[in-house]
């Protein structure tokens, strides 16, 4: 009897179902994840995702003299004002961005030997890695100079006292790394339509390139360039016969060498993922909200007469192809072509139609009478343009739905950009280009853009500006003018690298829409200093981070 | 395979169980010459007194009454005594006086000091407490026409505060805390029912109140660190009712029914009048008025619509009905109960509301020393709610009542409402025509004990748990027509478009959890030499957690949701792999008590958890407890004190308590997924990975608790007044991980944060007894906690629609945070000499408009003058339960309340014309600032997007919110009529009652446009979004029922 008492009440020792150590079954763990060849996909598209956006991609903009952005766009004009303080977010989300791209990374790179996929696919998958790797450290040295350099995973008692590593040493690092993956990166030739948009050995090579120029380091940046212009070993690549398709369909074309890539998807019909430029457009073709990007009149004037003279403010007419593309002007139309979505575009709902934009406020007000509703016009409010420009470019409404998002493809590089590249180390490491030199880069872009067959030869003098020139119209609005600016105040001023001065000091304006005639004075007064800061949360919490100059 | 347990995992335990088995040998077992006297023990029924303590006087000689009542003892002398006691009753000593043969009556002690209170585990009587055990008995919840445990325990003990979101039968959201806020994390504490601990607070709510014996809230770490890592919030033991031994069987049957009214509080101003109050508004701030005098004229000759908001609501039906069976044998006891419960949702709509069935029973057997019983519980509750937003009240409650304004017409077709200005919308639409989710849930839930008595005063009890819930919801989206709005009167139904859920999307979820809970204990209590008593408890436990769900969502279904060719299957479909968990709870307890003499008490506790949601080598914890007590009455130099008023007893404990509510399962790991859209590659999607980093060092939330208390009893025990004070320190606690941006990545939590918490109870408890014909009796409490941020980092301010709260150490846990108002500028010369805020331009203030506090003395308001405000947790909470009975009548009230809380609230029923989508203003606003009234409630009126508004309305979590939170509520009203049993008897019914009740028929508050019951707090101060005050609106209950007893 008591035996079988005892039993029974024992018995619940027995019945238990659920041991102590439990591990998730509707997720992965570190011993389970990498045994699917989906996962080690999904870990390298984690990687893409977090190693180049939409958003810097425009943002960056900001930091130079060719958009003017509003009050919405805080952090950026605070630095662009030289108002910010180290605890500005613009410089911890870029930081932060960095060691998040390279924490995936890591991710990956630590747990290479327990990928179950083939040797092949693990080879090339690690050299995009390594190359996004790369890219993430030439970010985080272009704008902060010596960081903190891991090659896995650290701990976050490591990052407590971690220190920075010299800018030097990482950039040899970039340029090995970048080496590594042109060995072992397809060509753009090689990539079925499927891996459009997957890194290749060109991108390898274009970065190394672009590596060298960030540096002013001529030589090697001729070199790079040279793999990409003279040689098919690294990709095929030619400029694209138009310029303004480029930047509507064109971008999977022989020009494009790195893109930001979005997605959309059939069936549902929907931009699964996308960019907007609801805040760029003008109002009439759909844009909505604070207007946080416009051109300034500076950049407007950089783009001429197609004779090669220099356009009056508001001379919309014969110019330069390429300006056509980049900026919505006063008086400019647009086609809506029957598109996705397209009954959204437009203040009717009707989509597809030819829209013009009226910036000039006097002018808006004739239109308006038989139109009313017109409302692209200049009138201070943060709805509106803030300078009389909107921007076009990277505009297609082919690609583009509801809230002005887009799955359009963004070219990070581009090969106008390595022929720039090559014109002007050519010219700073010898002093001058040859006609041929000249005809091989600068000429084709000219043409393109439909100049005059005077202006698109090798001019006698003022080269150096010829070329500068070029890079600030072909490029516009991609990013680059920032970048630009800041190597070339460091080819006049060897020292701000040392002091961290401002480099970028002048005033942006708008178009004459003044009642009085003038121009629009923008509040920008730019007042950029030469380094991002290390954040100020980053160096409460480890004490062995040291400042850069001038903060 | 499992492998058994052979060891013990720490030396506290190893402690414990030496200590047991030292006190078993040390029991005299010797036989002394004498006579045996044997006998039988009964109560005043004349049924045995089963376990009754038979000792002889002044030995540790004695034993307990076998299930018969009888008793045998031997060696007796005939100068002896024989002391026989048992819980419940009276100790009786009877001299030997030579008798072989003595039969003992317990008579039954009623006193307060001797009422069965349940603690962990275990039983005692209210006398042997020595740590903070609050009591509720299960009286205080049958007959109150509450839809659930939590809502009748709302006021009924001391820091047991239980407040509400709204008062939406199926959609109401109640938070619970004992104590007041002591973590950061989840305050609710630990739900136990009959011993089986619960997985949250709720399911309190799936019980039927009138199954509900008692209920005993454990406090402090005294009595709440038997349940170790869940205990930090205090503990609720709820007992069901069991059957009683040799009573015939009795039938009772209760029946009560009634309205729920919706009671709204706030007004819209008449339609004229508001248009009026509009243009004045605009004018004050040089803008044109923008109604018409012809169209107040209109208004006023038309009269009033009646307000959406009350279109919205009706009265609605609530019932119940029990019925039990209750009895037993010599060995046996048995009950069996089942109930209805049907509250309808006061929403218009497609019959919305709550349907609960229980069922239960329990049964028990002895067989010698053997006892089993098992008790199964069974509850359904389906529930059919509107899909309606959020904003839903808010949004009805902001329409002006123009004549014209109409909802749906007979086509069936909803009007936008929205002339002149406003947005428009359909409001009613989505509540009448939108959809609805229907919840039918199923718990099962089961209990086997077995008893078993190994020596006199040692049992060995096993009990087996088992609990298998099944949830499902069927959601169904519909499509309505609404009417194109044209800017007149009316929106224009020729034009009516589609609207709704255009894609007609239905989806079915189905969860599914068992869980799983088996005890082992051993269980002594023996009194030695009289004075020694000695109780020690070991026990072992096991607890397990399944669950998965899966869910199916289509859209493109027709109206009765069957598919067609267009039908597609949507991505938030999911299968069980998808979404499922186990978990596991492994411990050790024990309990060791000492009283000598019923004046001196030590207790010791101390539990050692073991959890599956840390990392194996740090998943145990270990929380131990001791308390004192001193029954100071009973000291020789206090008879004088215990002849003229009673019982005196001082007690302290002190002990630590863990919380894991807010860890996760997996928290300790780092684990993997996989998100869609991740990147495309040729514009086609691509998934990415993603990760959750896990933190391998966290652990349990720790508390240490030191409370002090005092019982006394006055007038013979009719008055007991109990005071506590506590201190708890709560360290550990779980927070977001501070690390450096150059790790890469967030972890989600680490143990950081520490928190005070302190505060006090006082409870009276009355009881007189005049006679049979008359008595009456009351309890009330009051309370207070305060806590306090200690450490937490920097500051988090947190503002949602401008009502801003801080986390900030050394003020209590998100305490509104924003600017001081110093009245209103009674000139213009004053406002050129004040400080405005740094986006208002002074020149275009004009008086009436709001003045601020320049706290930093720099000139401006700005960020730096922002500060304490206030706190919306409620500080000084009371209620007050009175029973009056006389003859067959019977008459109760309960009143219940807060003296000290503020209430923020915003939106439009403080801002008049709240951002232009606020289109009408109430009564209640009508003390604005005007020259001819310069000591208004409120400011001047001023239009949306004026300078005047921005001052006024536009300055994060200003004081013109705040409201004092202050009330005091009488919860519910009884009276009943007992017929006279000589007239029932005709029946074969043993009593026959009848009564009328009443719910929340009166509310006493400064402020009687919002319920200061309702709050936007969760239990941990977190907050959705900011208070508008426009809730569903508090209910108010009219009703009646019978019992009859068989």
């Amino acid at each position: 009897m008591k035996k079988i008492v005892f039993f029974l009440a024992l018995l619940p020792a027995f019945a238990s179902c659920v041991g102590l150590e439990q591990y998730p079954t509707n997720s992965y763990t570190d011993e389970t994840y990498w045994n699917y060849e989906d996962n080690v996909d999904a870990a390298l598209y984690l990687a893409y995702n977090q190693c180049w956006s939409a958003d810097l991609y425009w943002v960056n903009n900001h930091l130079s003299d060719d958009v003017y952005g509003s009050r919405h766009s805080k952090d950026n004009l605070e630095v662009a004002t030289g108002q910010a303080s180290a605890q500005n977010s613009r410089f911890s989300s870029e930081w932060n961005g960095c060691y998040q791209e390279l924490r995936t990374i890591h991710t990956a790179l630590d747990n290479l030997d327990r990928m179950k996929v083939s040797n092949q696919k693990k080879e090339r998958y690690e050299a995009e890695w390594r190359l996004m790797r790369a890219f993430t450290y030439l970010r985080l040295i272009t704008w902060f100079g010596d960081v903190p350099f891991f090659t896995s995973n650290p701990t976050n008692a490591q990052t407590l006292v971690a220190t920075r590593k010299s800018a030097a040493e990482i950039r040899s690092f970039i340029l090995d790394e970048l080496e590594f993956a042109a060995d072992r990166l397809p060509k753009n030739t090689a990539l079925p339509a499927a891996e459009r948009g997957r890194y290749t050995c060109g991108t390898a090579v274009a970065l190394k390139a672009r590596t060298y120029l960030l540096n002013n380091d001529w030589a090697g940046c001729i070199r790079e360039c040279e793999r990409l212009i003279g040689s098919k070993d690294y990709g095929t690549y030619a400029l694209a016969a138009d310029y303004d398709e480029l930047f509507k369909t064109g971008h999977y074309g022989p020009e494009s060498i790195m893109t930001v890539e979005f997605a959309y998807e059939v069936g549902v019909e929907k931009i699964v993922r996308g960019w907007s430029m609801a805040r760029m457009l003008p109002q009439s073709i759909g844009a909505n909200g604070v207007m946080e990007f416009s051109p300034t009149q500076e950049l407007v004037n950089s783009f001429r007469k197609t004779n090669g003279s220099v356009a009056g403010d508001t001379d919309y007419t014969g110019r330069d192809k390429r300006f056509y593309t980049t900026i919505a002007y006063n008086g400019c139309s647009v086609e809506i072509p029957d598109a996705i979505n397209a009954k959204v575009i437009g203040t009717q709902g009707v989509g597809k139609g030819r829209y013009t934009c009226w910036t000039d406020p006097k002018q808006a007000e004739v239109e308006r009478q038989s139109d009313p509703a017109l409302m692209d016009d200049y009138n201070g409010s943060q709805d509106r343009t803030a300078t009389g420009y909107y921007t076009l470019k990277n505009f297609d409404p082919l690609t583009t739905g509801p809230g002005r998002n887009s799955y359009k493809s963004l070219m990070e590089i581009r090969y106008a950009d390595v022929l720039l590249m090559y014109a002007e180390s050519l010219y700073e490491q010898n002093g001058f280009l040859t006609e041929d030199q000249w005809n091989a880069t600068v000429k084709p872009l000219r043409q393109r853009a439909g100049f005059d067959a005077d202006y698109c030869a090798l001019p006698a003098s003022g080269v150096r500006e010829a070329i500068r020139l070029e890079r600030r119209c072909e490029l516009a609005l991609e990013g680059r003018r920032p970048f630009d600016l800041r190597r070339w105040a460091l080819m006049e001023t060897p020292s701000l690298a040392e002091t961290g001065d401002y480099y970028l000091v002048s005033t942006a304006t708008g178009a004459p829409f003044m009642d009085d005639g003038t121009n629009i004075v923008c509040a920008n007064s730019y007042a950029i200093k030469y380094w991002f800061p290390i954040p100020q949360s980053e160096r409460d919490q480890n004490n062995n981070l040291t400042q850069n100059p001038g903060w | 395979m499992k492998k058994p347990i052979n060891h013990f995992p720490n030396r506290p335990l190893a402690l414990l169980a030496c200590l047991l088995t030292v006190l078993l040998w040390t029991f005299p077992a010797s036989a002394q010459d004498g006579i045996t006297v044997s006998g039988t023990v009964t109560d005043a029924a004349g049924e045995p007194v089963i376990g009754a303590s038979v000792m002889v006087g002044g030995t540790t000689r004695g034993t307990v009454t076998d299930i018969d009542g009888r008793y045998s003892i031997s060696g007796i002398k005939d100068t002896d005594v024989l002391e026989v006691s048992s819980i419940g009753f009276a100790t009786q000593i009877v001299p030997v006086r030579g008798r072989k043969s003595i039969d003992v009556l317990l008579e039954e002690d009623t006193t307060f000091l001797d009422e069965v209170v349940v603690v962990g585990y275990s039983t005692t009587s209210r006398k042997h407490i020595v740590s903070s055990i609050a009591s509720v008995n299960g009286e205080v919840l049958a007959d109150r026409p509450v839809a659930n445990v939590q809502q009748a325990l709302q006021g009924a003990a001391a820091n047991l505060i239980i407040q509400t979101g709204n008062f939406d039968p199926t959609n109401s959201s109640m938070n619970i805390s004992i104590r007041g806020v002591s973590t950061m994390g989840n305050n609710t504490p630990l739900v136990v029912i009959d011993g089986v601990p619960q997985a949250d607070a709720g399911r309190m709510n799936e019980l039927n109140p009138s199954d509900i014996e008692s209920i005993n809230i454990l406090k402090d770490a005294g009595s709440s660190a038997i349940y170790g890592a869940r205990s930090s919030n205090g503990v609720i033991l709820i007992t069901t009712k069991t059957g009683k031994r040799e009573k015939a069987p009795e039938v009772r049957f209760s029946a009560q029914a009634g309205v729920q009214n919706p009671h709204i509080l706030f007004q819209p101003v008449p339609s004229y009048m508001n248009a009026i109050l509009r243009n004045e508004a605009l004018s004050n701030v040089g803008m044109d008025p923008v109604f018409t005098t012809q169209e107040i004229e209109d208004f006023q000759i038309n009269g009033e619509s009646v307000p959406f908001v009350r279109q919205a609501m009706k009265n609605a039906l609530q019932q119940n009905y029990n019925l039990s069976i209750t009895g037993g044998t010599a060995h046996t006891t048995y009950l069996i109960s089942g109930s209805f419960f049907n509250q309808n949702s006061n929403y218009i709509g497609p019959k919305y509301g709550n349907n609960r069935y229980n069922f239960r029973t329990a049964v028990t057997t002895e067989w010698g020393r053997l006892k089993v019983g098992a008790n199964v519980g069974y509850t359904r509750q389906d529930t059919k709610s509107p899909l309606i937003g959020g904003l839903f009240f808010a949004d009805a409650a902001r329409f002006p009542t123009y004549w014209f304004y109409r909802t749906m017409d007979e086509n069936g077709i909803f009007y936008a409402n929205n002339y002149k200005y406003g947005s428009p919308g359909a409001v009613l639409a989505d509540l009448m025509a939108g959809g609805s989710n229907q919840y039918d849930n199923e718990y099962l839930t089961g209990t086997l004990n077995v008893d078993f008595e190994i020596i006199q005063g040692l049992k060995l009890r096993a009990v087996l748990s088992g609990e298998s819930r099944n949830e499902h919801r069927f959601t169904d989206k519909n499509t309505y027509l609404v009417g194109t709005d044209n800017g007149s009167y009316w929106s224009d139904p020729s034009k009516a478009v589609l609207s709704g859920n255009v894609t007609t999307p239905a989806d079915d979820w189905t969860g599914r959890s068992t869980y799983f809970n088996s005890q082992v204990l051993l269980d002594f209590n023996r009194t030695f030499a009289r004075r020694h008593e000695v109780s020690a408890l070991l026990g072992w436990s096991q607890e397990s957690n399944k669950y998965y769900s899966t869910g199916i969502a289509k859209s493109y279904l027709n109206d009765l949701n069957q598919p067609s060719s267009a039908t597609i299957i949507e991505e938030s479909s999911h299968l069980s792999s998808e979404d499922n968990s186990k978990s596991a709870l492994r411990s050790f307890f024990g309990r060791v008590s000492y009283s000598f003499d019923e004046k001196y008490y030590i207790e010791l506790t101390a539990r050692y958890d073991m959890s599956s949601k840390f990392l194996k080598i740090r998943n145990a914890g270990f929380f131990p407890a001791v308390s004192l007590g001193w029954r100071a009455s009973d000291e020789s130099f206090m008879k004088g004190y215990k002849a003229a008023c009673g019982d005196l007893k001082l007690r302290a404990s002190y002990g630590l308590n863990g919380n894991q509510q807010d860890v996760g399962l997996y928290d300790f790991m780092t684990t993997y997924g996989v998100w869609s859209n991740a990147y495309g590659f040729n514009g086609k999607p691509v998934s990415g990975l993603m990760f959750t980093m896990g933190n391998e060092l966290l652990t349990w939330e720790k508390a240490r608790t030191v409370n002090v208390g005092l019982d006394a009893s006055f007038f013979k025990s009719s008055l007991n007044i109990s005071f506590d004070w506590f201190y708890k320190r709560t360290s550990d606690i779980l927070l977001p991980s501070i690390v450096t941006g150059m790790y890469g990545a967030s972890i989600a939590k680490e143990n950081r944060g520490v928190m005070d918490n302190t505060g006090w109870e006082l409870t009276l408890d009355y009881n007189l007894v005049h006679d049979t014909d008359f008595n009456h009796r009351f309890s009330f409490n009051l309370a207070d906690s305060r806590n306090k941020v200690v450490k937490y980092g920097t500051p988090a301010i947190n503002a949602n629609d401008g009502v801003t709260v801080i986390i900030m150490e050394g003020l209590p846990l998100n305490s509104y945070y924003g600017y001081k108002t110093a009245g209103y500028f009674s000139s213009y010369e004053e406002i050129l000499h004040s400080a405005v805020p740094t986006n208002v331009d002074a020149t275009r203030l004009a008086p009436g408009d709001v003045k601020y506090v320049d706290i930093n003395e720099d000139g401006v308001i700005d960020e730096k003058d922002r500060t304490y405000l206030g706190y919306g947790f409620p500080r000084y909470t009371f209620g007050f339960n009175y029973t009056f009975k006389w003859k067959g009548i019977d008459f109760s009230f309960m009143l219940q309340g807060v003296l000290k809380r503020m209430n923020c609230i915003r939106g439009e029923l403080i801002e008049p014309f709240h951002e232009d989508y606020g289109t009408t203003m109430y009564t209640h606003q009508l003390d604005y600032w005007a020259p001819d009234n310069v000591n208004a409630r409120w400011p001047r009126l001023s239009a949306y997007g004026s300078v005047s508004t921005t001052n006024n309305w536009k300055q994060p979590g200003s004081d013109i919110y705040m409201l004092d939170g202050a009330y005091m509520r009488l919860k519910n009203i009884q009276v009943g009529y007992t017929f006279p049993k000589e007239w029932t008897r005709k029946f074969y019914c043993q009593s026959l009652r009848i009564f009328f009740d009443c719910q929340n028929p009166l509310t006493f508050t400064k402020y009687g446009f919002v319920d200061p019951e309702t709050t936007e707090f969760g239990s941990n101060m977190s907050r959705g979004g900011a208070n508008s005050g426009r809730n569903y609106p508090t209910l108010r209950y009219f009703g009646g029922g019978l019992n009859v007893v068989f």
